[in-house]
């Protein structure tokens, strides 16, 4: 203690001691403004700056202790399960794809999942170290950017299908940013506010994915729902966007509606829209418990390596398999519901919220399509369906959430002017 | 316990607590002030109380604390706890007494 010859240094041996950089902004300032407060006490009581400052830095304690207990509070967190369910999934996935051999053209399956697998894991890592709030500044210029690109996507882009997949996992973390700013019952956030829900929701539905227009439009309602805003404001969002939902819905062929309901009566018509919900569920009595290990002739699943990848794995190795799979994805849904939870900073946890209810969609959806029971769209199994860009988003969006959660506990302290509750 | 109650009446910064810590009990609980800042930051960290800056006082940005929802309802508890520890140890000192 009685080498501690100003404040700065003092406050430098308590941030040595605090492994996490990012707090030590923060925790420097707060201890500055408390050991200025004594050294201001003790010099109007007649003391000399000097011994002031040594009456300051005894009554605040030894500063390696107080920068170890701060250090283990501000430890940064890591959420194993999610990060171990992760994990699984691409063994899975790999395994999936090696069983696949020989059944899909054109794609090297194995060397695919592997190679974007680990591109995935990079882009991961540096989403989970980058800190997320650099994004706040950067997100109107982002939106604009994506709005742009889905806008000129419209026509020219090959291997469209998948960049529509992939973008609502994008759009949803810079919408985070966005709807947290333009969180207010001004006339002008209102329409921001609608226009960051409904346009990428019709620009999606124009490339043409009627899909990924559902699954945006969806989550982005459930973040602004979860900001629990006044009912007028939430109406008044809703009742817009439901006008452009209805848009969209005007503007699709009617075929595509046929197979959005095919699965409710295939037999009506198997050999046009309930062609497919009739295959899947043939292939999955196929499988039974154990699955169809010998005769492995899956082409009469269509799409057998991306969406129906779960009716595939079904009919390959039994329905104990596809169950022991769903409990995997029920179990890392409920990991990011508690991240959700637990996250306070009110971006971060939109982020978290929006990405955990494109999760969602996409587990339930494509579990409840691939046994024939759900509406037939383009979705497909998280992490084991092949798709190169989709398994690289994907991962990456675990990876932003995780980094969120490993600066939950850090990240609070809001720039409010003091409200007096007198 | 202490800390909860104190900031269950107004939203108060670390050297804030200190000083009404030291008024209330009459120098009687005296600690290093460090000490305090672990455990408020501990207390964010459970979401019991929640913390933003503020400057409007005077110069010095200063960083407040206050109770959350969940920050009153654990308080609660724990005056529950304490009220029927209390009450225990009276009784059997009231008891050893007579």
């Amino acid at each position: 203690v009685n080498s501690i010859h100003s404040i700065d240094n003092y406050l430098d041996t308590v941030c040595s001691c605090i492994k996490h950089r990012e707090v030590h902004e923060d925790i420097k300032q707060e201890l500055r403004a408390h050991l200025e407060d004594i050294v201001a006490e003790e010099i109007s009581s007649g003391k000399s700056p000097d011994e002031a400052l040594k009456a300051a830095v005894y009554s605040m304690g030894d500063p390696i202790s107080v920068g170890s207990s701060l250090n283990s509070v501000h430890k940064p967190r890591f959420e194993w399960t999610i990060g171990a369910i992760l994990c699984g999934f691409l063994i899975i996935a790999l395994i999936t794809m090696q069983s696949l051999k020989g059944f899909v053209l054109f794609e090297n399956l194995v060397r695919d999942t592997i190679a974007f697998s680990a591109i995935g894991i990079v882009f991961g890592l540096v989403m989970y170290l980058i800190d997320y709030r650099k994004l706040n500044k950067l997100a109107p210029m982002l939106f604009g950017l994506a709005i742009l690109a889905l806008m000129y996507a419209g026509s020219s882009w090959p291997r469209l299908n998948m960049i529509a997949a992939a973008s609502p996992f994008a759009l949803v973390v810079v919408a985070g940013a966005l709807l947290k700013r333009h969180n207010s019952n001004t006339p002008k956030d209102l329409a921001i506010t609608t226009a960051i829900i409904g346009l990428p929701a019709l620009l999606l539905q124009q490339v043409p994915s009627f899909t990924a227009a559902a699954i945006y439009l969806t989550a982005t309602m459930v973040m602004l729902f979860s900001l629990r805003n006044d009912k007028k404001r939430f109406a008044i969002v809703t009742v817009t966007v439901a006008f452009i939902l209805l848009t969209i819905v005007a503007t699709m062929h009617p075929y595509a509606f046929r197979r959005l309901g095919s699965f409710l009566n295939p037999e009506s018509d198997p050999f046009g829209a309930g062609f497919i919900p009739l295959r899947l569920t043939e292939a999955i009595q196929l499988g039974g418990p154990w699955g169809q290990r010998d005769m492995a002739q899956p082409g009469f699943i269509p799409e057998v390596h991306t969406d129906f990848i779960f009716t595939y794995l079904i009919y390959r190795y039994g329905w104990f398999t596809g169950l022991t799979l769903a409990v995997f994805a029920v179990i890392l849904l409920l990991r990011l519901v508690l991240v959700c939870r637990s996250v306070r900073e009110p971006v971060g946890k939109l982020i978290c919220i929006g990405l955990t209810a494109i999760f969602s969609l996409h587990f339930v959806g494509n579990i409840l399509m691939s046994l024939g029971k759900g509406p037939f769209l383009a979705l497909a199994f998280p992490f084991i369906s092949y798709s190169r860009l989709l398994l690289v988003t994907e991962i990456a969006s675990l990876g932003i959430i995780l980094g969120i959660y490993r600066r939950k506990d850090i990240i609070s302290a809001n720039e409010v002017s003091h409200v007096q509750e007198a | 316990m202490m800390v909860l109650s104190l900031l269950e009446r107004r939203a108060m910064y670390g050297y804030e607590i200190i000083k009404e810590t030291g008024a209330l009990s009459e120098g009687i609980f005296q600690f290093k002030e460090g000490t305090l800042y672990p455990v408020l930051h501990g207390l964010e960290a459970e979401g019991l109380v929640e913390s933003y800056w503020s400057d409007t006082d005077n110069t010095r940005r200063r960083k407040y604390y206050r109770l959350t929802a969940s920050g009153v309802d654990h308080l609660r508890h724990k005056q529950k706890e304490w009220s029927l520890f209390t009450k225990a140890v009276n009784n059997v000192l009231g008891g050893a007494s007579r």
